[in-house]
């Protein structure tokens, strides 16, 4: 086969991944008026930073640095908050649900001024 | 991380810290079984909270002045400057279960669970004052902010708590998440977690770039949320006016403190030399003013009690941010050696500023807000201006103590604020940022007209006509006695707290410490 070459993948190509998933996230809070959508987004951010530990851990190795696998440490404990914030996150969402009709956030102004 | 990873004396170290955890685990049980609930669930935990504060104290007065004890690879310290922020937690967090306590059974919500996520929401805080890995820090955050997202939510069938969760749950997430590309950015940059390292690096020249700068400024918007300081403080008013007022007093002292304590850690501890202070100190600076500013001319325009002390502490962290600045100032030589003489006065000095200040503020606050928790009876929510009306003829001594708190929280002579504010305003003179002082105490002076407008509702409008207030509990009456008792005494006699703060701000000078 005279395949395609393709070029090897560096930490600047996952770089350039999280930062975009990041980006996304950012706007994606900042843009769309669901709660549920923003929570969404919002675990779109923690994503590009789990992205990041993990593919600088495997720069640093690379480069025989001293590390003991902190980033791929990190990774995992982001893992674990996120699913602990998702089951808080729904929870408030399910206790507003009981005394509302809507999840958009513009809609959520009982307090002003 | 230098030396091994974990040694079972380590656990020692976690002390207070695990007291805390066991104990508040200890406290969701009595429910179970107890015929109501909360009854003994609810004193447990304010007993646990002492229990620990007594260790905390006595972990101080047995410690070493010249050394500290470091576990788990030197990643988590008890040093002085943890201690202190200990007890400002504690404090803040038994005040809190006072309020509490006098509440919660008016709204038929007295429970173990939430006093218990009090509980776990303060050993985070003291994870992240102790923590000198990033890793440490960013969990002990969570702890804080995921039991804070709960007791916010906690009257269910409020709207405006729930109301309040969903805010302070959504912002407080994607400030999270800034925070955490932040640091995975300078982990990437620097090669490490650990602050030690990475200010090794730094010293070395072998961080720095663009990827650094980036994860640097993230840091400090992530941060910025979470004490609150203008442009990130939009959620602030809502989640206080919404969150059950013990939680409101708690989360706005020991809250800040704790995001305080870990901005010092990581930017005065970790983030030394010139070109990282290029780029902290001149954020801080925007920062700083833009809260004082806004934070104190918005709080003109509230008719909520409640709402104005949230605009009110938007102000008062501009204020604390001005230590910040004073403290990056100068850090910006490299080395060991490079900090010495008047620098190295002027960093303890800004460092001690902040301390005193969190302490002095931890008093006011809560004890404002107690004063507004004592006001709630039939029909009244206390949180209006007009609920303090003739207060000085209904209940003369509520009255007083509202007074002391507002004029310390203007910052009057005689009260803590006063020497809370003049180290601040003295450490950004000392720094040649007098230009930050002057709007300061130009917004000091503002600040002081809406504090003396519930003064003026308290002591020169006559009361409602025949108008019933519910007692108020034991349990109160002494948390605002206390407060009020602390928030006079650092007022007259301040010499021995700023001694504490002065020690705490030495310990944050002999980073790193080597396990």
């Amino acid at each position: 086969m005279n395949g395609m070459m393709l070029a090897p993948v560096t930490s600047m190509h996952y770089l350039v991944l999280s930062l975009i998933l990041f980006c996304i996230g950012v706007v994606g809070v900042l843009t769309r008026r669901n709660a549920i959508i923003i929570m969404m987004s919002i675990e779109l951010m923690l994503n590009a930073a789990t992205i990041n530990f993990v593919a600088f851990n495997g720069q640093i190795i690379a480069a025989g640095g001293h590390d003991n696998h902190v980033g791929q440490i990190f990774a995992l404990f982001i893992i674990a908050v996120a699913a602990a914030e998702a089951a808080i996150g729904l929870a408030i969402v399910i206790a507003l649900m009981r005394t509302r009709d809507s999840l958009n956030v513009d809609e959520i102004d009982l307090m002003k001024g | 991380m230098p030396g091994p990873v974990f040694q079972p004396a380590d656990l020692l170290t976690l002390g207070p810290s695990l007291a805390l955890v066991i104990g508040a685990t200890l406290v969701l049980m009595p429910d179970l079984w107890a015929r109501r609930r909360g009854a003994v669930s609810a004193p447990l935990a304010l007993l646990v909270a002492v229990a620990t504060l007594a260790l905390v104290v006595s972990i101080w007065v047995r410690s070493d002045p010249a050394a500290a004890p470091t576990a788990f690879g030197g990643s988590f310290v008890l040093d002085r400057f943890a201690l202190y922020f200990d007890v400002v937690f504690l404090i803040s967090a038994i005040l809190a279960m006072g309020i509490s306590l006098h509440l919660l059974p008016q709204d038929d919500a007295q429970t173990g669970e939430y006093y218990a996520l009090i509980l776990f929401a303060t050993a985070g805080m003291m994870f992240m004052t102790s923590g000198l890995d990033l890793l440490v820090i960013w969990l002990g955050l969570e702890l804080m902010t995921l039991s804070s997202y709960v007791l916010c939510g906690y009257l269910r069938s409020s709207r405006r708590s729930s109301e309040a969760a969903l805010k302070y749950f959504l912002l407080g997430s994607f400030s999270t998440g800034i925070l955490l590309y932040g640091m995975s950015l300078i982990y990437g940059a620097t090669g490490s977690t650990y602050l030690p390292a990475i200010r090794g690096a730094l010293d070395a020249g072998r961080a720095g770039g663009g990827l650094f700068s980036l994860g640097v400024v993230l840091m400090v918007a992530g941060f910025g949320f979470k004490v609150a300081a203008v442009p990130f403080h939009q959620w602030v008013p809502d989640v206080y006016q919404g969150a059950p007022t013990g939680i409101t007093a708690f989360i706005s002292t020991a809250g800040k403190a704790a995001a305080l304590a870990a901005m010092l850690r990581i930017f005065a501890g970790g983030l030394w030399g010139s070109q990282v202070t290029d780029v902290w100190v001149p954020l801080l600076v925007v920062l700083a003013a833009a809260s004082m500013i806004l934070g104190n001319v918005t709080a003109l325009l509230q008719t909520s009690v409640k709402r104005m002390l949230a605009y009110s502490s938007i102000g008062h962290v501009g204020y604390i941010l001005m230590g910040l600045v004073a403290v990056g100032s100068q850090l910006t030589g490299s080395g060991a050696g490079a900090m010495a003489g008047r620098g190295d006065d002027l960093y303890r000095f800004g460092v001690a500023s902040v301390l005193i200040y969190t302490l002095v503020y931890t008093f006011t606050n809560v004890g404002a807000l107690a004063v507004v928790a004592a006001l709630r009876g039939r029909g009244l929510s206390g949180e209006d201006i007009e609920d303090f009306a003739g207060l000085a003829r209904r209940r003369p001594m509520l009255a007083f103590a509202m007074l002391v708190f507002l004029l310390s929280l203007a910052g009057i002579p005689a009260t803590a604020g006063f020497i809370g504010k003049w180290y601040l305003f003295g450490a950004a003179i000392r720094a040649d940022m007098a230009w930050l002082a002057v709007i300061g105490v130009a917004m000091s002076v503002v600040s002081a007209y809406y504090y003396l407008r519930v003064v003026v509702a308290m002591y020169m409008r006559p009361a409602p006509e025949g108008e019933e207030q519910e007692p108020v509990s034991g349990v109160l009456t002494a948390t605002v006695v206390m407060a009020m008792g602390f928030t006079l005494l650092i007022g007259v006699f301040p010499q021995p707290f700023l001694d504490l703060a002065a020690q705490g701000a030495a310990h944050l000078r002999m980073l790193p410490w080597q396990g």
